[in-house]
């Protein structure tokens, strides 16, 4: 018996160890500590009075159970004989050892172990042994809390036992070196059975055999030390499974491993438990770091290895222990469901939110199968991710954005966490793409699950996460690329689901449907905090992917706070909407700084919202009332859907008013605002469509939510009234609004276009060797790529480098004065100001002058957005463009007067650029510059030899961007007055960099700090509690809210 | 929940439904696009009223070949600072350019064959920003020559007149400004109906070049009138014509560059009957239907009562003149009984709505010297209330300017010349009286300066000029002014 510490237990312990039947014990008791120490001593004062004859020894320190166990092998001499392992918080009956030792003759096992049972109720079971899959997750062969009725009985080979009690044969304690050591805190129980059955030796449960365990150290550990615990328990189980799966299935198994803790990592992730998917992410990857204490464990292990591995297989669990686990548990709730609702409302099966995501989640992958196989088009806003997250980290860092015509400037926070999620898919970016867009929709739909727990029942989580789930607005968003509304559809919801927690709103319960009050409650302050950081990482990391966030979340806490008032409820509290989003708005655009400094600027309003469709978008109102916002088939039948805003207004009685009132405000406030937007009525122009429907998808479905229950509840009353007929009205023309999610999911797309325009672009020629150049576009900012700015009369134009956008190429960049000079020849040719833009152009490095008019996206050839009118024919009247490719698709012009992103320039070229203005760049022809190579980066260094002349870099002028050779540093000088120009007396070997500010990484460090603090604070390791007269009680999410005041009317 | 406040919300919520379907009812503007970019009536001789970052300037050219002494491009600069200005020299050869600076209120002359004794030279001049205008002289044995250039390409050119009769020479000069290559067909309507040479279908016109033609080498040989349509399959150019005349009642030279779309307006204001003078409307039809057309004539003794429009009484229409569709005809105004000799204007109106081209040419014979003078009318978009002549006026000149009123109001007009001092306007040309669509003949005073001169009336007006031919020869040729054009 190892002793730690003394307690009332340990007198009980020993009583039990001295009481044994059998009489050949010996007994040896190990006491971590020095024999000096005041406990250790009572400890032996307490062994001397139970058990006289018992040996005692020392261990100087806590060395851990393993390693004190494993003392024995040093202490007892002999193979004969057998070790029984004992922790001090276990009383073993009277006949337990005698038990065991029968079982073990009987069976010829090499380890058994007795029936553990509670220590207070020994009548309630806490383990017969336990199993464990081929990753060693195990899953104990009873539930905790099991009542004993002999229902496990039966003596049974289990993969391994707790090593709270166990007795082994001596000699194969010493074949097998003992316990592993080096598994101090949790995990050698199963690396020991595991490495017994690899000499072939029979692990056995006696249930004859009963122990009461205690299991003092688990219970009395603080948060901190749990979260250790777990943490080691997960690395020693994978470093487990590392060192003794037999080579032949290693890889396999490994695979495996990775898939599931991927998996289990976006559970995790998506639930909220993101402790326990970042420790067990970590234990995974820890591997790597542990190869060579794993090949050395290995080596030991293969010693005494005399089977094989598909022996061992045969013993542990088919598939995944979690399955198993999670099918176990939902089986037990259910009957206790079950057995708790005798008597009381029915308002949903159990059974209901299996089916409800088992099919959505087929109807996702089914939908998805094209994207998930082949990818995700380049569509829209969905470019490319290029480069490895550890070249986008440097990126970010580096304070060089070579966005559009590149500027020193910090760059969008957004760029560093698909560098940071690029991790995950361990660098494969365009997996981490695909993901990006397939699951976000699922991301909303849970989003949607959680909040629709304010309604109460079942049905209403249901309901409101169908509904959200069939509007098209996710799917033509994908079809279209839209990924800012994909962004937003999958927070908000869970924004106004934290949202809500914090401004008190209290779950309403099933039977309450009477009474009109809302109820109320405060939070902890620590629970508050928590809360609030969720929601403000939530708003920062929606911001840093889609900027308009800042608008959309305050409008919905307007229309909230007005309902809320006339609802009734208490004015400060409807205030609480705006108070607690305006503020998670603000936090989340200061977690963006550096970043969202740039907004401090003219034109910020048109970089938050994009670039505006001056004459009007006209959809109508029908094309928005579908979402119509890319292609989704039969999206007319979507309208049903709107039946559930109205159903809601008229039927939903009680509590639940409230927020049918919520859902159907943001409805109509949302068309509202889309209808307005739609016709360019307001006088600032707001997002897209996309956007702007994201509050109307929410309303639909909190008042599905709403209904939904209203009418489960009233379905469960005997009485009929005329609410039943409607009621069932209603939810036949709804669900005529589910189908088009079905029909569409056949496609395998989302009709994403098979032939965007990124792949039209191709023909460009990425690898063409005349050097780096940029690509302007032009025409309706809709079916602009990369980040559109308008310049009037309907048009718009946006660059990017290179033929095609990558994502980095998403957010608009702050003007320059560069950029003004792209505007201003931009402007030249929209107003027939000038033949010569292609000069203006030319050292820009702007090489091909696209006009797109399908993107594939939201301009199809079924719906073609035309470019604007006369735009193509003034682009031919420029004296330096040529028409390279034409077609009803998109038109593309070259710039003859352009000079590579990197050149040497013509002796003209060095004579225009030590002038400034747009003069000498029109009268001077400064085509055929020798390009120079281009790094891989743009913001990568690249040494090069260079001739005499004057080398120009196509980037706004700074002294950040440096040439050094071994003569020193050459000079900067502006070219054009606008870009870089070095001038080279003799030939030489060059390096050219760019010169990070320290400014730039103080910022991104501190911006990395807030971003740390907040994730700690919102995933906080203790856990709520609830403080009732006085009482501490653990809480789940859901009611969480401490009810110190009840609202009434 | 209160009954009222129920009430109240859901009223909040049906009217908010109301509003929407209103809104959805309201019709939005379709966007401008960049229309703008679109010069009206851009191909022809014009000058923009806006701002500019740089003006291109796309002129005939000129053969070297043919006897000419020399020939230039008139960069003229009226304002106060210096312009810088680029020219490019197009031919068959690689394209040249060369960049001049012309200082404040002066004017430069460049030299565009510089030395070439073969081929055509055709100059491009783009000028930075937007004060400067371009013209185009040849100094020729046979008569100078002065000829306005254009500010934009097309896609399609149309010349009404032609003339291979007696020897005459008629060349086609197509200029390709642009990067890329423009494929070109060309076709001709002589008195015996359209041609479309297969050796003139799908002219391959290389990037920055340019492509001479002698219609004669297509078979217009011996052709006294002959109506020449070019268009573009892809890109667009600029096309013009060099002509020679040496007979058949018809002497001198002429370069000029075509009209870029028919209209349904043309006015002319140096028009002239009168013993010795053969005057010639060329009228061709391009289209595929019937034209009608309409000629008033403006000027003194004209006074039959029909109005050109509500108020007008001074102008004297023809009688209705049907043009087939791509036939060509030539309507001689010493037909026409009831109109006085002496000098006129004129407007052909195309009034059935099919538009046409039309030319006007004057031949005089003056104590046994001939000459003959072409012209483009100006069509009716261009008439403008501001009128430059790039290169001025000669000191003196008799009936060197004609304006014509074009509206049946009564307005004022003012002649100004650019000299050393700015713009300072004639001494006896300000502010005088013009009757409503009256003409005005005007002498140039002594002593003013040579320098850009500049008209500005209260009212649209219609203008061109008479040219000296130079060289002690008889006659004129007929230049229109530059029409001043605001936009947007």
């Amino acid at each position: 018996m190892v002793v730690h510490e003394h307690g009332d237990w340990l007198e009980e312990s020993l009583r039990g160890l001295s009481g044994q039947t059998y009489e050949a014990l010996q007994y040896l008791i190990l006491i971590t500590g020095q024999e000096s120490d005041p406990q250790a001593r009572s400890i032996l004062d307490t062994v001397a009075t139970e058990i006289p004859g018992a040996v005692v020894r020392f261990l100087g320190s806590n060395i851990g159970f393993a390693a004190s166990c494993n003392s024995v092998l040093n202490l007892v001499q002999g193979d004969s004989g057998f070790f029984c392992f004992l922790h001090d918080d276990v009383v073993l009956a009277p006949d337990a050892i005698t038990r065991l030792l029968e079982e073990l003759y009987r069976s010829n096992a090499g380890i058994v172990g007795p029936k553990l049972v509670h220590w207070d109720n020994v009548s309630v079971i806490q383990s017969v042994g336990i199993a464990a899959d081929r990753f060693g997750v195990g899953l104990a062969m009873s539930d905790d809390g099991e009542l004993d009725q002999e229902q496990h009985d039966a003596v049974q080979d289990v993969f391994y036992l707790s090593s709270a009690c166990m007795l082994i044969r001596a000699d194969l304690f010493r074949t097998v070196n003992g316990f592993n050591a080096e598994l101090a805190i949790a995990g050698a129980d199963l690396d020991l059975c595991w490495r017994c059955h690899t000499t072939g030796a029979r692990v056995v449960v006696v249930p004859a055999a009963v122990a009461r365990h205690r299991e003092s150290m688990t219970s009395s550990i603080d948060d901190d030390t749990r979260e250790d615990f777990l943490a080691a328990s997960e690395k020693n189980r994978v470093l487990t499974v590392a060192s003794l799966t037999t080579t032949a299935q290693l890889p396999f198994v490994l695979f495996q491993m990775a898939i599931l803790t991927l998996s289990r990592f976006m559970l995790l992730m998506v639930t909220g438990r993101t402790r326990q998917a970042v420790i067990e992410s970590r234990a995974f990857l820890g591997i790597v770091f542990s190869i060579p204490d794993l090949h050395q464990r290995r080596i030991a292990v293969a010693q005494y290895r005399s089977v094989n591995g598909n022996e061992i297989r045969a013993l542990q669990l088919r598939g995944s222990a979690y399955v198993s686990a999670y099918m176990r548990q939902r089986a037990r709730q259910a009957g206790l469901s079950q057995s708790e609702s005798v008597g009381n409302v029915k308002v949903s099966s159990a059974r209901g939110p299996y089916v409800m995501w088992t099919l959505l989640v087929l109807v996702l992958l089914v939908g998805s199968r094209s994207l998930l196989l082949h990818g995700v088009s380049s569509v829209g806003q969905m470019a490319h991710f290029d480069g490895t997250p550890r070249q986008l980290l440097a990126s970010y860092v580096s304070g060089w954005w070579s966005a559009g015509l590149g500027q020193v400037s910090s760059l969008p926070t957004g760029i560093a966490l698909v560098g940071v999620s690029g991790f995950i898919t361990f660098g494969r970016m365009e997996l981490l793409r695909t993901l990006m867009v397939v699951l976000l929709p699922l991301v909303g739909w849970i989003g949607m699950w959680r909040f629709a727990s304010v309604l109460g029942t079942r049905s209403a989580k249901i309901a409101a996460t169908v509904a959200y789930a069939a509007v098209p607005l996710p799917y033509a968003s994908i079809a279209a690329g839209r990924w800012g509304a994909l962004v937003l559809y999958a927070a908000v919801p869970w924004m106004i689901h934290v949202a809500r927690t914090l401004v008190g709103h209290m779950q309403i319960t099933a039977h309450v449907d009477t009474s009109h009050a809302e109820k109320f409650g405060e939070l902890t302050p620590e629970r508050w905090r928590r809360g609030f950081a969720t929601l403000s990482l939530i708003t920062a990391v929606t911001f840093a992917f889609e900027p308009s966030i800042i608008l959309v979340v305050p409008f919905i806490a307007g229309v909230f706070c007005v309902v809320t008032v006339l609802h009734g409820s208490p004015f400060r509290l409807a205030v609480r909407w705006l108070g607690v989003l305006c503020s998670a708005v603000v936090v989340g655009l200061l977690l963006n700084v550096p970043w969202s400094i740039t907004y401090v600027r003219k034109g910020w309003w048109q970089a938050i919202v994009g670039a505006p469709v001056e004459s009007g978008r006209d959809s109508g109102l029908l094309s928005l009332a579908q979402f119509n916002v890319g292609t989704f088939t039969l999206s007319t039948l979507s309208l049903s859907l709107f039946i559930a805003v109205l159903g809601a207004v008229v039927l939903v009685r009680g509590a639940r008013t409230a927020w049918a009132l919520r859902g159907a405000a943001i409805t109509v406030g949302g068309l509202l605002i889309a209808m307005f937007n739609d016709i360019s009525f307001l006088p600032v122009h707001l997002a897209e469509p996309a956007i702007v429907l994201v509050p109307v998808a929410i309303g639909i479905s909190i008042c599905a939510g709403t209904l939904g229950s209203s009418l489960a509840l009233s379905k469960s009353r005997k009485r009929f009234t005329w609410q039943r007929p409607l009621g069932a009205l209603v939810g036949i023309i709804f669900s005529i609004g589910l189908l088009p999610l079905g029909v569409n999911s056949l496609d395998g797309s989302w009709h994403q276009p098979s032939l965007s325009l990124s792949q039209l672009l191709q023909q460009l020629n990425e690898n063409d060797s005349s050097g780096g150049y940029r690509t302007l576009f032009l025409g309706d900012s809709r079916v602009l790529p990369g980040s559109p700015v308008n310049v009037g009369r309907g048009v718009s134009y946006s660059v990017v480098n290179g033929s095609s956008p990558s994502f980095e190429e998403m957010w608009e960049t702050s003007p320059s004065r560069i950029s003004q000079n792209a505007v201003d020849a931009v402007y030249g040719i929209v107003r027939g100001q000038t033949a010569r833009a292609g000069r203006l152009l030319a050292p820009l490095a702007v090489r091909y002058i696209v006009v797109p008019v399908i993107d594939g996206g939201l301009s199809t050839r079924e719906r073609p957005i035309a470019a604007p009118h006369g735009l193509v024919e003034a682009l031919s009247r420029q004296l330096d463009f040529r028409r390279r490719y034409s077609s009803p698709d998109l038109v593309i012009f070259e710039n003859a007067a352009w000079i590579p992103m990197r050149a040497q320039l013509t002796s003209s070229g060095i004579e225009s650029s030590s002038l400034a203005g747009t003069s000498s760049m029109i009268a001077s022809d400064i085509s055929g510059a020798t390009a120079l190579a281009d790094p891989t980066r743009p913001e990568e260094s690249i040494t090069l030899d260079v001739q005499p002349g004057t080398i120009h870099l196509a980037v706004p002028y700074t002294s950040q961007w440096k040439m050094e050779s071994q003569q020193g540093e050459i000079k900067t000088r502006p070219a054009f007055g606008l870009t870089n120009a070095y001038d080279i007396p003799t030939v030489r070997r060059v390096t050219i960099s760019f010169s990070g500010s320290l400014f730039n990484f103080l910022m991104v460090l501190g911006q990395f700090v807030a971003w740390t603090l907040f994730i700690f604070i919102s995933f906080n390791r203790r856990r709520p509690k609830l403080i009732i007269s006085g009482e501490s009680k653990t809480l789940d999410d859901d009611v969480a809210i401490v009810m110190t005041r009840e609202i009434r009317q | 929940m209160r009954l009222f406040r129920r009430l109240f919300a859901t009223m909040l919520l049906a009217a908010t439904v109301v509003g929407i379907v209103a809104i959805d009812r309201y019709q939005v503007t379709i966007g401008e696009g960049a229309s703008s970019a679109i010069i009206s009536l851009g191909g022809f001789p014009q000058v923009s009223g806006g701002t500019r970052i740089s003006s291109s300037w796309f002129c005939p050219g000129a053969a070297a070949g043919d006897g000419i002494s020399s020939a230039s491009v008139v960069i003229v600069n009226p304002s106060d600072t210096e312009i810088i200005a680029s020219v490019n020299y197009l031919s068959d050869a690689l394209p040249e350019s060369r960049t001049v600076k012309v200082e404040a209120r002066s004017q430069v002359d460049v030299d565009i064959l510089r030395g070439r004794t073969v081929g055509v030279v055709v100059p491009i001049v783009e000028i930075i920003g937007s004060v400067g205008t371009v013209e185009q002289e040849l100094v020729y044995a046979a008569g100078d020559v002065t000829s306005q250039c254009v500010s934009q390409t097309s896609a399609q050119w149309f010349f009404a007149d032609g003339f291979t009769a007696d020897g005459s020479t008629e060349r086609l000069v197509l200029t390709n400004p642009y990067p890329e290559s423009a494929v070109v067909n060309v076709s001709f309507t002589t008195t015996e109906g359209r041609r479309t040479p297969p050796v003139l279908q799908g002219l391959i016109l290389a990037p920055r070049s340019v492509r001479s033609i002698f219609l004669t080498d297509a078979g217009a040989t011996n052709e006294s009138r002959i109506a020449v349509e070019v268009s573009t399959l892809s890109g667009q150019i600029i096309a013009s014509r060099i002509q020679h005349y040496l007979g058949a009642g018809r002497l001198g030279y002429s370069t000029t560059i075509g009209s870029p779309s028919p209209a349904k307006e043309w006015w002319f204001t140096s028009g002239r009957t009168g013993p010795g003078v053969t005057e010639e409307l060329v009228i061709f039809n391009p289209s595929s239907q019937t034209a009608q057309i309409n000629i008033s004539f403006f000027g003194e003794g004209i006074t039959n009562g029909i109005p050109i429009d509500e108020k007008s009484p001074s102008a004297m229409p023809s009688s209705t003149i049907d043009v087939e569709p791509g036939a060509v005809i030539a309507v001689k105004t010493d037909g026409i009984a009831d109109l006085p000799k002496g000098d006129h204007a004129m407007v052909v109106t195309a009034i059935g709505g099919t538009p046409v081209v039309v030319e006007h040419v004057l031949s005089q014979q003056t104590g046994g010297k001939w000459f003959t003078a072409v012209t483009n009318g100006i069509p009716r978009g261009l008439l403008s209330e501001k009128w430059r002549v790039p290169s001025g006026l000669l000191n003196g000149a008799r009936n060197a300017l004609q304006v014509l009123n074009t509206t049946g109001l009564d307005g004022t007009f003012t002649v100004a010349g650019v000299g050393p001092g700015g713009l300072v306007g004639f001494p006896t040309l300000i502010d005088r009286p013009l009757g409503a669509a009256s003409l005005v003949s005007i002498d140039v005073p002594e002593g003013i300066s040579l320098g850009e001169v500049v008209i500005t009336a209260t009212v649209p007006v219609a203008v061109q000029r008479r040219v000296s031919r130079g060289h002690g020869l008889v006659g004129f040729s007929i230049v229109g002014a530059l029409p001043v054009i605001s936009r947007r």
